[in-house]
């Protein structure tokens, strides 16, 4: 993988996110100032496990949360432009023509009662690639659409409905429906956990390619951290509603700073040696009444004084290997003090 | 084709059923005490007029038998005369439903249009001001009879405003239509006949509305917890996603999948409106089958009860194959799923 | 391991463990604001249900009283929901005509509800053999007629009481529980808990009553509580046409019906007994919904 350029503006701004979900007991804080920034042509991994706010950090840049969802303070910039206080009729243009997103089960992901053909098309037709009224140029662009996407008979596939196609198939078309209405990003929300193991590695390559065909930037969301590396530049890893680390992919696995990233590597079994799971004890805090300071705390081996009081900026152990750990504050000269669990 | 198949094999079950249904109500009806006899020709009829009645209509024999004689005239339309009219049930029926259907057109119309209305409005600002009312008083819908609402009606229209006239289905004085269809107002408007067109709906309006209130408050109940179900579904987020406007997506992406529980509840509702009716019709003395069927229970009118109950399941048996047919078509996977990949 | 210990671990455990579901019970339920009302609602009608000679002002109205110089009165303030033709104070008879409502709605439900229940668990276990076609064409045909119906044509046969415009309903909606576990248990059946407990040697009786039944019984019980409310609709409308208690006993739907012959004069006497049939089945219905959502995010 090639060192990406990052010399540029970026394509997308996430400063400073804070979004909440109103539940049973009360508010759910769960993005809890969530910064975040992608290059143009950048391919970035967000790395977490279950329950993180993945998934929730990117619906909001295209704005599908639930209901239930609020959000407090922050600004997602999308080209200079923030996202959350764009008027319903640019946001639906971005929506349209920019930006895309492909959900984790493409069984959930398309409407049942209709066939593929029929979504994809109507997609097209507000895309604007081609004339509306033109339904033979719809049609064929359709039809394009699936061919790129590696689709046997994709006229067949028009007019087939979701449950009579497989997982495979079904995740080929939300990738098809995306890439429509994307030019500048596309985000991938765990886009091959629902499918078969043999074909995964053929949707994830597939995803590769199209977003390199076409110069897009790629967000994709893994809780694989194989997976993670084989597919992009850059790699962010999340923990309970905030980014901890966020480094080029080749320096977070030679040299994981954040102790939530060391335990993650730690826990992936290797095939050299010891059959012994390290795992990391505990589990994620509660979201509706979240510690004030550093949310793994509860869970740090290295916790101390100023982690559980406020929670850690990001630093920048140089090389823009950034990590939100009071350990890397060069001020307070932590280093000296954290013992030897690297390497 | 397998739908065909699917519908003439539904058929021939419903056939069974309502054959099993004329069993079931023939036996009750037979085994009302009393002897029907008396009951038919008034308790001074004479000893022999008595024996010939009952010879006529076969009371002598066993309850088989009694049956098969019944069903033989029953498949030809033959329900035996009614006591209480002293005319044949069939033509009573085929006089007086035609009210009860204008009538249930009507509820029928409003149950889908305000109630499914209603539904969309409040499930695409679900906590809003107009989706809280409209839970609220659905709830009271709900909650009261049609006849209460049909008193009410009564009370507030007509006795207290004089807006609409109180009982019947014209004023007298003014020329039914030519029959074309036996719906007055159709008729009415057919023929030209605007002054007897009018005059009816002024009749059935409160009736009918009073009818399909329990059922509009169900329809909006059921379309907004449908489509709010929906709405929470990823597919939803992933067409908002692509561009497409939240308008379209509520009122085509949202409705359809959300429309199939939906479309059974009125359409039960709606085959059941033929019995329920009995209870408008009585407030307001509708002339209708429904309360025809009412008269002959308390008169205990045995060929009227079978006759009208015959006719309710037939009506009610064909609603639940519409029910199936309509689901089959808005569903896909149902239509679809012997023939799957 | 001491297994000794371990068990009566449990044994206190499950105690305590059964307030603690009873209380969480109780979050789920509350949460909905709507529900409670209902909740309060049920109580009260319950209670006046059971005591209404200690909560009405004139119990001896209940019966068959004449008081021809206080007839027919407007609402006032010895009279607060006025008097009936023969001078009784309408109140006290709404008061007391409560029982006879719930009687109804339980009754139905208690008889309907376990033959139902029944038939539709053989019918489920027995699923996709001849008497299970067999029973479920019976509950089809008790189904082809709308429920108001059917229970009209049986109550033509017996005489008009409330006990036999009970069973009149009962006759009809026993149909639709066996419908509604049939669906339940023929899905179960087949799920692998049960092939398993099979092949394990259990018997018959087990399988249906240990194994299907706890899956049914979360719509089971959602039904019984919505049920209340249109069971108890159903034999207001059987009494408004005649067919259910007979005066004097003091019922909800008479009373509509004999305000109504009396229109437009004399109105608090359909209004309010019409009024008290909305707040009965009102309070139940709201009940029954805040209980199937509870038992639906239970399930989630």
């Amino acid at each position: 993988m090639a060192d990406v350029l990052d010399q540029k503006k970026p394509i997308l701004d996430i400063k400073n996110l804070y979004i909440n979900y109103k539940a049973f007991g009360g508010l759910c804080y769960v993005i809890n100032g969530l910064s975040l920034q992608v290059f143009p042509g950048e391919k970035i991994a967000l790395v977490g496990e279950s329950g993180c706010g993945k998934t929730t950090t990117v619906k909001s840049i295209l704005r599908v949360l639930p209901r239930q969802a609020r959000i407090p303070g922050g600004s997602i910039l999308y080209n200079d432009q923030d996202i959350l206080k764009m008027k319903k009729s640019q946001l639906n243009r971005v929506r349209k023509r920019e930006l895309s997103m492909i959900f984790q089960d493409p069984t959930a992901a398309l409407n049942p009662v209709f066939t593929v053909g029929y979504q994809l098309s109507d997609i097209i037709k507000y895309a604007e690639i081609v004339d509306k009224r033109d339904r033979n140029a719809v049609k064929r662009k359709a039809v394009q659409a699936l061919k790129d996407c590696s689709m046997p008979d994709p006229e067949r596939i028009m007019e087939n409905y979701p449950f009579q196609l497989s997982g495979g198939m079904r995740q080929r078309v939300c990738i098809a429906m995306a890439l429509a209405t994307a030019s500048n990003l596309m985000i991938a929300d765990e886009p091959t956990t629902n499918l078969d193991v043999t074909i995964q590695d053929q949707v994830l390559k597939l995803i590769r390619e199209l977003t390199e065909e076409k110069g897009m930037s790629l967000i994709l969301i893994t809780h694989s951290i194989g997976v993670a590396r084989m597919m992009a530049d850059r790699i962010c890893v999340m923990y309970a509603g905030n980014i901890v680390e966020n480094a080029k992919s080749k320096k977070i696995l030679e040299n994981p700073l954040h102790p939530y990233t060391i335990g993650l590597m730690d826990s992936i079994p290797k095939l050299t040696g010891d059959s012994i799971f390290s795992g990391i004890p505990g589990t994620l805090p509660s979201y509706q009444n979240p510690p004030p300071g550093c949310r793994f705390s509860d869970r740090c081996p290295h916790v101390h004084a100023p982690c559980i009081e406020k929670y850690p900026p990001s630093f920048d152990t140089g090389d823009g290997h950034m990590v939100a750990c009071y350990l890397y504050d060069k001020e307070h000269l932590l280093l000296n003090k954290k013992g030897n669990s690297e390497q | 084709m397998h739908g065909i198949k699917y519908i003439i094999k539904r058929l021939a079950w419903s056939i069974v059923v309502l054959l099993g249904l004329s069993v079931l109500i023939f036996v009750i009806a037979r085994v009302i005490p009393g002897d029907p006899a008396s009951m038919a020709l008034g308790p001074t009829a004479s000893e022999e007029a008595k024996e010939l009645f009952r010879k006529e209509n076969n009371l002598d024999e066993p309850l088989p038998v009694q049956y098969i004689y019944w069903l033989g005239d029953a498949v030809k339309g033959d329900f035996g005369k009614s006591t209480h009219t002293k005319r044949p049930v069939s033509q009573d029926i085929k006089e007086l439903l035609p009210a009860t259907v204008e009538l249930i057109i009507l509820a029928a119309a409003l149950e889908i249009i305000i109630g499914i209305g209603l539904g969309i409005l409040s499930a695409s600002k679900p906590g809003g001001m107009l989706d809280n009312s409209v839970r609220v008083t659905s709830y009271l819908g709900i909650a009261t009879p049609s006849f209460v609402w049909g008193i009410l009606f009564m009370l507030v229209f007509s006795y207290w405003t004089g807006l609409l006239p109180t009982v019947g289905r014209l004023t007298r004085g003014i020329t039914p239509p030519r029959t074309i269809t036996g719906l007055f107002v159709f008729d009415g408007l057919l023929t030209g006949n605007f002054e007897a067109a009018w005059d009816t709906f002024k009749h059935i309006i409160m009736p009918g509305t009073a009818l399909a209130l329990t059922g509009i408050a169900q329809t909006a109940r059921m379309t907004r917890s449908s489509m709010v179900d929906n709405m929470d579904k990823d597919f939803v987020a992933s067409e908002i996603a692509s561009g497409i406007p939240k308008r379209k997506v509520i009122s085509l992406y949202v409705l359809r999948p959300s429309s199939i529980p939906v479309v059974s509840i009125i359409a039960l509702d709606i085959a059941a409106m033929l019995g329920n009716a009995f209870m408008v019709e009585q407030v307001f003395s509708y002339p209708g089958v429904s309360k025809y069927c009412l008269a002959a229970i308390l008169n205990k009118d045995l060929n009227a009860i079978v006759g009208v109950v015959m006719v309710i399941g037939i009506a009610f048996l064909l609603v639940n194959i519409f029910v199936d047919i309509m689901s089959a078509f808005l569903d896909p996977r149902i239509r679809l799923k012997e023939n799957s990949a | 391991m001491n297994t000794d210990v371990s068990v009566s671990k449990i044994k206190i455990n499950s105690a305590s463990a059964w307030w603690n579901s009873v209380k969480r019970n109780w979050y789920m339920f509350s949460r909905n604001k709507i529900s409670v009302v209902g909740l309060v609602g049920v109580i009260l009608v319950v209670l006046i249900a059971i005591l209404p000679q200690y909560i009405a002002p004139f119990p001896e109205h209940a019966a068959a009283f004449t008081n021809f110089g206080d007839a027919n009165l407007p609402p006032n303030s010895e009279y607060l929901l006025g008097t009936d033709s023969t001078g009784r104070d309408v109140l006290s008879r709404i008061i007391f005509s409560f029982r006879g409502a719930l009687t109804m709605g339980v009754g139905v439900i208690l008889i309907a509800a376990p033959i139902g229940v029944i038939m539709g668990l053989f019918a489920g276990y027995f699923s996709g053999r001849f008497i299970s076609s067999v029973i479920m064409r019976i509950v089809d045909i008790f189904l082809s007629l709308p429920s108001l119906v059917l229970a009209l044509a049986v109550s033509a046969i017996l005489s008009p009481t409330l006990f036999n415009s009970m069973m009149a309903i009962t006759v009809s909606w026993w149909a639709w529980y066996a419908r509604l576990v049939y669906g339940t248990a023929s899905s179960v059946r087949n799920e692998y808990y049960v092939k398993s407990a099979e092949l394990l040697g259990a018997s018959r009786a087990h399988i249906i009553f240990r194994e299907i039944l706890p899956n049914c019984w979360s719509v089971i019980l959602t039904k019984m509580t919505l049920d209340m409310g249109v069971v108890i609709l159903m034999g207001a409308s059987l009494s408004f046409v005649g067919l259910g208690a007979q005066p004097p006993q003091p019922d909800l739907g008479t009373m509509v019906s004999e305000g109504y012959k009396l229109l437009p004069n004399s109105w608090w006497l359909t209004i309010f007994p019409a009024a008290a049939i909305m707040l009965i089945v009102l309070s139940f219905n709201l009940f029954g919904d805040g209980i199937g959502d509870m038992l639906k995010t239970k399930e989630e």
